[in-house]
């Protein structure tokens, strides 16, 4: 979906003003949402349901915006009302799905994503190769556990600046090289900042933009940068990004 | 007292920072510093700046938005950098703290104090 333009936002937003009970509630919530304002999507989305109780979508981003605060539990509520509504709906399986990764129960989240086609990202009952057996399938695993606690993508990075693994999915675009690119660099201009200054070796950077929160971490010879969203608080964004530091490490030769 | 000397004494209240600098983010020049002796301000001038422009310049070409704060960590220290919003703003405030600081409060002063930066 392209992002609404401010005029777009103004125009929903008079037209709310005007009739309450206009449908317009669910994407100003969503333009809210994806602009950072959490809070205003929240009670948009709040009483948009009030009235449109058998909402599917408004279901869907109310439930995003719980993970996005942390409350897996009440987002779980609303994923599961969504399927309950519509036992098809894509979206609400894919956010059960991993979700139930995110909790450590695989065996939960498989009907979902199974129900949508989607695979489990590594095989994880029938002994055939176990996550820590194949580096790529428990760091995919890890990432997709990860996402709806608000990770929006993770890209490790070699030495040279290239995309090792991972993705980092805004508006349907993969920024996954783009970020590469952008923090190979800062990697190196950390380290010589922090060995000029005499400040040791740099153990991690963190940007704030302006649509995601960015937590940079060496990883053996190269990087890993992991994006969450900016609602997720920072000291969450730094947690939830040194969890998957331990899953990259042995794509580049580090143990786990 | 300069509303930029202000800023910098606002920063270095804070228990555990060494030293505070507004800095050009086009040309790496400290504008203004407050620092301990032993931080080299033109050093850092330099290497906040060349930080900022490359990743204001990378990250361009996403839509995430540019940078609005960033936080080197070292065992040694923190090398914190608050930016305004405003995609065309210059300056930069920058501290050097100990990496005991309390970050939460001085995320919170520089964000506070960039945010009012010409």
């Amino acid at each position: 979906m392209n992002a609404p333009t401010p005029a777009q936002i103004r125009q929903w937003t008079e037209e709310l003003a005007r009739d309450p009970g206009s449908r317009v509630f669910l994407p100003l919530a969503e333009a809210h949402w994806r602009a950072g304002r959490t809070e205003v999507a929240l009670r948009l989305c709040l009483r948009g349901l009030e009235r449109y109780p058998d909402d599917v979508a408004a279901h869907v981003l109310l439930g995003r915006l719980y993970a996005a605060h942390g409350d897996l539990e009440r987002a779980m509520d609303e994923w599961s009302i969504a399927v309950q509504l519509d036992p098809d709906h894509v979206e609400a399986h894919r956010e059960l799905g991993r979700a139930w990764l995110a909790r450590g129960q695989p065996e939960r989240a498989r009907p979902h994503l199974e129900r949508i086609g989607e695979a489990l990202p590594a095989p994880v009952s029938d002994g055939a190769r176990s996550p820590t057996s194949d580096p790529v399938a428990a760091w995919e695993a890890a990432l997709a556990a990860l996402v709806a606690q608000g990770v929006l993508g993770a890209v490790v990075i070699d030495e040279q600046g290239l995309v090792v693994a991972g993705r980092v999915v805004v508006e349907g675009i993969d920024l996954a090289e783009a970020l590469a690119a952008a923090f190979h660099g800062l990697g190196d201009d950390a380290e010589r900042a922090c060995r000029y200054l005499g400040l040791g070796d740099w153990s991690g950077a963190t940007l704030e933009l302006a649509r995601a929160h960015v937590r940079v971490l060496p990883l053996g010879r190269g990087s890993l940068a992991v994006a969450t969203a900016p609602t997720v608080p920072l000291g969450r964004a730094i947690r939830l990004a040194e969890r998957l530091q331990r899953a990259a490490g042995p794509l580049v030769g580090e143990p786990a | 007292m300069s509303e930029f000397d202000a800023a910098l004494e606002a920063v270095n209240r804070i228990v555990g920072v060494r030293g505070a600098l507004l800095v050009a983010a086009r040309d790496g020049v400290p504008i203004a510093s407050d620092v301990m002796i032993g931080v080299r301000a033109d050093a850092v001038a330099a290497l906040v700046a060349s930080l900022v422009q490359r990743s204001r310049l990378a990250l361009a070409q996403t839509p995430l938005g540019g940078p609005r704060y960033v936080q080197i960590d070292a065992p040694q220290g923190l090398l914190v950098a608050a930016l305004p919003s405003a995609p065309e703003a210059d300056l930069v405030l920058v501290a050097v703290a100990e990496p005991w600081v309390n970050i939460g409060q001085l995320r919170l002063e520089l964000g506070r104090l960039a945010s009012s930066l010409p």
